[in-house]
């Protein structure tokens, strides 16, 4: 006949603590010298509807995911009074739009604090640098409507990293003079939107760079 | 003083915990999969404490996330994505049908598939492999790996090996899932099957509404149960609020059901704090007989941008039934992606 030996309960909470020590003992050494990520990947989604949006249908995409450093994240510095947050050294997705075979622009979906939350924005780019358009992929404020976004949407297209920057005040803070008078409509969301704007421009030559030229995409 | 002596599936635990290190880390783990590749490690240990009877279980988790986007030329063809992990369970006393005993180490699936979408540019895609199971509410979040969950216990099924056809339109989302109805395991006994789907407005709006249904035989420990079910759902964000709503009517068994489920959560401006409280309800006719039960969860998260979480819930009934009983539970959960 079998021996079976019950564990006492007082046994079996000890050995279950022993067990959530060595746990967080091993997570602790990890959290101390790993590197760290971000949400799960299943919750990564391709911003489809902001392709449809501001591309017609005969556009193909391809993706492109590079890893943004800290060393991008300073170069960042020399063209701008702001950079990206520290937790966006990560990687990062840019979607290279085709049609009839021919690279046409770039579409790259970047997320900004404000006060209310993130708000995510995906940039339309042409090959020259220009804006094509953006679409507010998420925007938990009741501002973000049509009325807004076009008003928005009519100042900044086209535009290019130099004519979206003499929208800002010296120290990126706040809209230049130039700013408030082309944005009357939701100012501060205007603002958000433009240094958006900017960092993705930025990032995108910043990062992009080697795999935009292995692509034989032209600047 | 008790000692601790780690068991394979802890040698097994480890060993995965090391792949960073195995590997060089990022550099070496892209090179090993290729272009368009995330990886990481997933981490957590779980506890819950039925406050009633004072009985604590504990949960221990290590996984691997593995996304990965195949390209050629000009065009995407698919994401695949992989999501092993191995579950350790210690002392717990229900447990799903695939472990042996609350005492049991088992490698799960969460969601490990191939989404070919080469076809229309997103507007018509094919999966293949373990994936959520379109349905309510579950179709729009992630909760995979988190105390907070939705409804899919009164499906009890959330993930599902299978097939479906998915896609975004300009004011339409959809995905129709034909799966095996036997959850974790890939298994024809008792021939279990589901046929599932949702159709519903784009989900990055403030304002969302769904169609679902879900019918089918789910493989449970003793054979399956029948599943019909017709549900819609909707969520409304406004600034920092979220507010969510499910409710379904079908039959579980050949007995009429009927469910409800609600949600308000609040968020922090960084998004690195959400705090919410659920309220359900479910309702079963057996016989001549109805038998209704409704339950409370309060629960926060908080993370930090370095890939650390923790979370803590508790669920408590507000009514229950003899066939339709709800253990309180206090839930606290400590997570690492690394």
């Amino acid at each position: 006949m079998a021996n079976i030996q019950v564990k006492k309960p007082a046994d079996l909470a000890k050995a279950s603590l022993a067990k959530l020590a060595a746990f967080f003992a091993l997570t602790f050494f990890m959290l101390t010298i790993t590197f760290p990520s971000q949400a799960a990947f299943c919750s990564l989604r391709d911003p489809i509807s902001a392709i449809q949006a501001l591309y017609s249908q005969e556009y193909q995409f391809r993706t492109v995911v590079t890893d943004v450093t800290e060393a991008d994240r300073e170069q960042m510095k020399q063209q701008l009074p702001f950079t990206i947050h520290q937790s966006e050294v990560a990687k990062h997705t840019l979607y290279v739009l085709y049609k009839d075979q021919k690279a046409e622009g770039f579409l790259q979906a970047r997320s900004e604090w404000a006060k209310w939350g993130l708000v995510e924005i995906a940039w339309a780019i042409n090959l020259d640098r220009t804006l094509k358009g953006f679409y507010f992929q998420r925007c938990r404020s009741p501002q973000c409507n049509d009325t807004v976004t076009r008003s928005i949407s009519h100042v900044i297209q086209g535009k290019s990293f130099s004519q979206l920057k003499s929208l800002l005040s010296d120290d990126g803070e706040t809209l230049s003079a130039y700013g408030q008078s082309v944005f009357p409509i939701a100012p501060r969301l205007a603002l958000l939107t433009l240094r958006s704007a900017l960092k993705t421009l930025a990032i995108t030559d910043i990062s992009w760079r080697k795999d935009l030229q292995n692509l034989a995409i032209a600047h | 003083m008790q000692i601790f002596f780690p068991g394979p599936q802890h040698i097994l635990a480890l060993f995965l915990s090391c792949i960073p290190f195995i590997l060089n880390a990022e550099n070496l783990g892209s090179d090993l999969l290729g272009d368009n590749a995330r990886w990481s490690v997933d981490a957590s240990a779980r506890l819950n404490r039925n406050t009633d009877t004072q009985h604590n279980a504990f949960t221990y988790v290590l996984g691997l996330d593995v996304h990965k986007v195949f390209s050629h030329k000009n065009r995407d063809i698919g994401t695949l994505m992989f999501q092993p992990y191995l579950v350790s369970l210690n002392n717990a006393s229900s447990v799903p049908f695939f472990f042996d005993d609350g005492d049991d180490t088992q490698l799960t699936w969460r969601i490990t598939n191939f989404n070919f979408t080469a076809l229309a540019q997103g507007r018509l895609n094919i999966k293949l492999g373990h994936f959520e199971i379109p349905y309510g509410l579950e179709y729009q979040e992630d909760t995979n790996g988190t105390l907070r969950q939705f409804t899919f216990g009164d499906r009890g099924i959330k993930a599902d090996w299978g097939m479906s056809v998915n896609g975004i339109l300009p004011y339409l989302e959809y995905e129709i899932a034909f799966t095996r109805g036997s959850g974790n395991e890939l298994t024809s006994s008792h021939n279990p099957h589901i046929f599932s789907g949702r159709i519903g407005s784009p989900s990055q709006k403030n304002i969302t509404a769904g169609f679902s249904w879900f019918y089918g035989d789910v493989l449970t420990g003793s054979g399956t149960t029948e599943h019909k079910k017709l549900g819609v759902d909707a969520s409304y964000f406004y600034y920092q609020w979220q507010f969510m709503f499910e409710s379904s009517i079908g039959q579980k068994a050949g007995n009429d059901t009927q469910n409800s489920f609600a949600e308000i959560a609040w968020i922090g401006a960084k998004e690195q704090f959400k705090s919410y409280m659920q309220l359900g309800y479910q309702n079963i006719k057996q016989m001549n007989k109805k038998d209704s039960a409704s339950y409370w969860v309060v629960g926060m998260q908080w993370q930090n941008a370095y890939g650390f979480d923790i979370s803590a819930q508790f669920k408590h009934k507000l009514n229950a039934a003899p066939t339709l009983n709800i253990e309180p539970d206090l839930s606290i959960q400590m997570r690492y992606r690394l």
